[in-house]
């Protein structure tokens, strides 16, 4: 224990701005000023100023550009520059604009630069006089370069020299250093000076070479007359550099620093206003520990070198970014690890001190899975108690759980007097992991896109545990990330706790699979179930429907050759229902086909792997798929139809195999649309198919019991809009007992289509026990609210003029416009924004569904659908009951005894 | 005379009456204490004795008309009383058809207490079917009243069926689909499927 705290820091989030969660609120740099902070977003296309002290936004501009008004065509490279001999002016360079800015928030100028398919602009670079842009010419494949006039933007003149890289590898293996361009080729790294001056055309080119290929270039410090460049080379060897200016000329000498850590490290160089020198921070991680060099760098070499060393309170990885301030004599490390945790670490002369850690990981949720919390020991013994078979053995069970009780509750009386304070907090984190009598609390286990896994407590929202798997990568799912989440064994054998597994892909090669299984209460791994590779590169993977030894279900996995394995090695007639028959269907993205697959399963053979018969194929030409919804696996469907107001049947056509596909394309006409897709993955028949004209993604689908809901952007009337469609069977059931998928059903489909009076991020359903309770839709709308609308107004079999009947029935008259009043909003006041996906988790009342929100903010809540009908309200009376109850019988045996005397008055009359 | 009575009183013992007891205050030679009996063979002794006694009197007619009449009347009587108690529910219907198309078919507490009161007052006249008709034999009618029994029982059945009809057309029986679907079973699932996207 090194650091001692002089004095505690205590950090909190001052202020906070979302931007917009499109390109537009993309940030492409921020340049530090003393009271505000100039920040530009959506590749080169808005800048903002935002004030440190209150996170008022100064001033806001917006590039104005006619010919690029189109979204489409944002441009996806953005070279943002301030002026190094004026620090007012900011010059910002996209594809085909570029613009200054004065830090008061004044645009100075704005010029298009000719857009040419061959030609595109790579570097930025700026003079006292001149903006200089320089711009890749792929016909003549030279560079052009080009001066336009720092204040007011005319084009000075242009020239243009050879150039051997094409734009890609100009773009990602040369960075810019004052008037120089940096080129990594191979082992040899170019340095290109770009002359300032039009009197000066001399165009300078010198070469270091290297001794292993060069893996990237980072300029840690430019100033006009010294820069410094850190060259990584392949072998995770790292020189540092040292330029300086020549008097006088435009030549740069430079020189190799003699560096502490020569592989794995970080570098973050700040001027010394004290000394007028540069000090130079080294920065590496090794397991938990952080090292640090921090040093002078003299004309030569590195001097005055002090090292220190910090514990991490937990395993996070390589560093990712370093930056090193000295602010009043205090110096600062601020750090972004690879779990995506933002670290800052005082240095002092006593040591290194750990002064902020915030897990950032948890804004990019992308898997959620919610497990019910263990009985208590309580419980246990009661489950314990009933489960002998003989009448002995029972009343022996009865008495020993009986003592058992009585001792535990002695104990506990015990350690409440003997040490009340010194464990208080492990009794009550104990506590928490306990099930509540509604079974209304989870666990949450949050797999994030970087590769930490959470386990957070609902009730507190506090982190119980978190691990970071350092060679994680996620799947891809139709542009976004998916990590498969399993609950491998669930909480309802209380004999053995529950497990749950992750599958990923290594982060250095995509074909390895790890499996990891773990216990959600604490994190602690299950190594007999994890595996740190399959042997099978693999296309899908899901859960068994059978449980197989100790309660566990397994992970099939379909390899790259449509072979069926499992893990751990059970033979697949365990793992599956061998009475029925089991369809797989899988997409191929290549070919934009849904491909199903009868997977045989023979009861006697003892495999493990099976290879799959392809039953139908669908195939989407002219459309492209852009995502598919499945149900949730919790929903239930309590009822199977609708009593309509003549009291007859509407059955419900509650086909489990059905999955919603979204599709997009542009029609022979131009015309862009949008098509969803009910597909039955077992037949692999269309049952539903919708196509909207002039309809933007994204589509997002709400697939449950025998309807779906889906919303989508309406570009020729500039709104959000949702379909709600429902499928019947009809008035008569084709099959009351069972459902096949091969019935000749043709199920009716009811649709209608409404407005919603705000944009969609995330939508989802809720979830209960039995499925008794109505449903509602939760929505996340951009402006941070989380909207619960009932499914009634949504509901396709609203009337368009309304009858005694349907108003028996309990329909609502069809109005366009779904009215959202504020008291639907769950959140309140607690916006919550860029939401990602909505998780929703029944619970022990069939009342009550729990809502989990995440994106950039997560939010938790309880919904009740159908209010609390089986529930007492918060505001119960208690007291009152009971004294009236008492107050009754009281009453009534004064009244008894006063009945008594006046029948006996009565008789003596 | 003493013995007269008392033979009298003997000879009526046996069987139900319709008069407990009666004193006659015309003492006419008791000629006319037998027409109480039933029994013919008492009659004719009497009649023989009478006769032997005394000369009748002026405007006296041998032909007993008054007796035949009594006990016709009697038949008569029990005929006509059995008659009333039996179609006595079916008298009520209408208006117990008035009263159940007044309580409307909404559901509020006083239709459902009529609905109850029309289920109610059936079945209990059903159960109290014999104590319907004790009456009669408290007034000394006596006769065979299976078919009035059958005719009240189902005059009664007539009311059990407006009950129904009622709770019908408020929607109380369950004979919709609708009614049962509570308790449909979860349909089976013939088949499994399971997939995705592919991950590469």
């Amino acid at each position: 224990m090194t650091a001692i705290p002089s004095y505690l820091y205590y950090i909190e989030a001052r202020w906070r701005k979302v931007f917009e969660a499109n390109d537009y609120g993309k940030i492409d740099r921020i340049i530090w000023y003393d009271q505000e902070g100039v920040i530009v977003t959506g590749n080169g296309r808005r800048v903002r100023a935002l004030r440190y002290a209150d996170g008022l936004e100064v001033w806001q501009l917006a590039a104005t550009s006619g010919t690029n008004s189109n979204e489409e065509t944002i441009s996806k490279s953005c070279q943002v520059i301030k002026n190094r001999f004026d620090p007012g002016t900011i010059h910002i360079l996209n594809d085909d604009l570029l613009w200054s800015v004065s830090s008061y928030g004044e645009m100075l100028w704005s010029i298009e630069l000719p857009t040419k398919p061959t030609l595109k602009s790579l570097f930025l670079f700026s003079t006292s006089q001149y903006v200089i842009v320089t711009s890749l010419d792929s016909n003549s494949n030279k560079l052009q370069v080009t001066y336009y006039s720092k204040q007011n933007g005319a084009q000075a003149f242009s020239s243009s020299i050879p150039w051997s890289f094409n734009a890609k590898d100009s773009q990602s293996k040369c960075s810019t250093m004052n008037n120089i361009i940096l080129c990594a080729n191979n082992a040899e790294l170019s340095m290109i000076t770009i002359p300032t001056t039009i009197d000066d055309t001399n165009i300078n080119t010198r070469q270091i070479q290297f001794s292993n290929p060069i893996e990237q270039i980072r300029v840690l410090y430019e100033s006009n007359t010294r820069s410094i460049v850190s060259i990584k080379t392949d072998n995770a060897e790292t020189k540092v550099y040292q330029f300086n200016k020549k008097d006088s000329t435009n030549e740069w000498s430079y020189h190799e620093l003699n560096i502490q850590i020569k592989s794995n490290a970080f570098y973050s160089v700040v001027s010394d206003k004290n000394s007028g020198g540069q000090q130079i921070l080294e920065g590496s991680a090794s397991q938990q520990k952080l090292n640090f060099y921090l040093s002078t760098i003299s004309e030569q070499t590195l001097t005055n070198t002090r090292s220190y060393s910090i514990e991490l309170p937990e395993n996070m990885g390589d560093i990712e970014y370093l930056s090193y301030s000295n602010v009043k004599h205090t110096q600062f490390v601020t750090l972004r690890m690879q779990d995506a945790s933002l670290l800052v670490i005082k240095l002092a002369d006593n040591g290194a001190e750990l002064i902020l850690h915030r897990d950032e990981a948890l804004s990019s949720i992308i898997s959620v899975e919610a497990f019910d919390l263990s009985l208590s020991s309580g419980q246990m013994r009661i489950e314990d108690e009933f489960g002998g078979t003989e009448m002995f053995s029972m009343f022996v069970r009865r008495i020993s759980s009986q003592i058992s009780q009585l001792t535990s509750f002695v104990m506990r009386l015990m350690n409440m007097f003997t040490n009340a304070h010194a464990n208080r907090e492990y009794m009550d984190k104990q506590a928490a992991l306990v099930r509540d009598e509604f079974n209304l609390n989870k666990i949450l286990i949050v797999v994030t896109s970087v590769g930490k896994v959470f386990g957070i407590l609902t009730q507190s929202g506090g982190i119980l545990w978190k691990h970071y798997f350092t060679d994680f990568a996620p799947f891809e799912h139709f542009n976004t990330l998916q990590v498969p989440l399993f609950h491998i064994r669930s909480a309802a054998h209380y004999t053995h706790p529950p497990l749950a597994s992750i599958v990923y892909r290594d982060r250095n090669s995509l074909y390895e699979t790890h499996v990891r299984t773990f216990n959600p209460y604490t994190g602690d791994f299950e190594e007999s179930l994890s595996t740190s590779s399959l042997p099978h590169r693999i296309k899908r993977v899901f859960l068994s429907t059978q449980i197989v030894n100790d309660f566990c279900k397994v992970l099939l996995f379909v390899d790259a050759n449509n072979k069926i394995h499992t893990y751990p090695t059970v033979p697949l007639s365990r793992a599956l229902s061998t009475t029925t028959p089991t369809y797989i269907y899988l997409f191929d993205k290549a070919e934009q086909a849904f491909i199903g697959y009868y997977l045989t399963i023979n009861e006697n053979e003892q495999e493990s792997s099976t290879g799959l018969k392809e039953v139908w194929r669908v195939a989407f030409q002219n459309e492209q798929v852009i995502n598919i919804y499945t149900r949730l696996s919790s929903d239930r469907v309590h009822s199977a139809g609708i009593v309509l107001g003549d009291r007859s049947v509407l059955y419900k056509y509650t086909n489990p195999n059905l999955i919603a596909v979204v599709t997009e394309g542009i029609d022979y006409q131009k015309v862009p649309f949008v098509s969803i897709y009910l597909l039955d993955t077992v037949t692999g028949s269309l049952k539903l198919s919708h196509t909207h004209k002039r309809v933007k993604s994204p589509v997002h689908v709400v697939l449950a019991e025998n309807w779906i809901v889906y919303t989508y952007y309406n570009q020729r009337y500039r709104r959000y809009e949702a379909v709600s469609s429902s499928l019947f069977e009809g008035e008569a059931q084709y099959n009351y007992s069972s459902f096949s998928s091969f019935d000749p059903i043709e199920p009716v489909i009811q649709s209608k289509a409404y407005i919603l009076p705000y944009g969609v991020n995330a939508i989802q359903v809720t979830t209960t026990e039995k499925g008794i309770t109505s449903r509602d839709i939760i929505m996340a709308v951009p402006n941070g609210m989380l909207i619960e609308i009932p499914w009634m107004l949504f509901d396709p079999r609203r009337p368009f003029d309304l009858t005694s009947m349907d108003r028996e029935e309990g329909l609502i008259m069809y109005t366009p416009d779904i009215m959202v009043n504020f008291e639907s909003v769950i959140n309140y006041y607690k916006q919550v924004y860029n939401i990602r996906g909505i998780h929703t988790v029944s619970t022990g009342l069939e009342s009550t569904s729990v809502v989990f929100a995440y994106g950039l903010d997560m939010f938790f809540t309880r919904v009740f659908p159908s209010r609390l009908f089986d529930q007492l309200k918060d505001d119960f009376d208690f007291m009152f009951i009971g004294w009236s109850t008492v107050a009754f019988v009281v009453g009534s045996f004064i009244a008894k005894r006063y009945a008594a005397i006046h029948q006996t008055k009565k008789a003596w009359k | 005379m003493s013995s007269q009575y008392s033979t009298t009183n003997t000879s009526t013992r046996p069987t139900p009456s319709r008069r407990k007891w009666f004193i006659d205050f015309q003492v006419r030679r008791n000629d006319r204490l037998p027409v109480t009996t039933n029994e013919n063979n008492t009659t004719a002794l009497a009649n023989m004795n009478s006769t032997k006694l005394l000369v009748s009197p002026l405007g006296f007619s041998e032909q007993r008309l008054s007796d035949l009449l009594t006990h016709e009347d009697d038949e008569h009587l029990l005929a006509r009383r059995s008659w009333d108690i039996a179609l006595q529910p079916i008298k009520q219907l209408p208006m117990n058809v008035v009263l159940a198309w007044m309580a409307g078919n909404s559901f509020s507490l006083m239709s459902i207490m009529i609905v109850v009161m029309l289920f109610m007052k059936p079945i209990q006249a059903i159960f109290s079917l014999s104590s319907a008709f004790s009456s009669l034999q408290q007034e000394g009618l006596v006769g065979n009243i299976w078919l009035h029994k059958i005719m009240y029982f189902l005059g009664n059945l007539t009311h059990l069926a407006l009950a129904l009809y009622k709770c019908q057309s408020m929607g109380l029986l369950p004979t919709y689909n609708s009614d049962w679907i509570a308790f449909a079973d979860q349909q089976t699932q013939m088949e499994m499927s399971f997939g995705g996207v592919t991950y590469f």
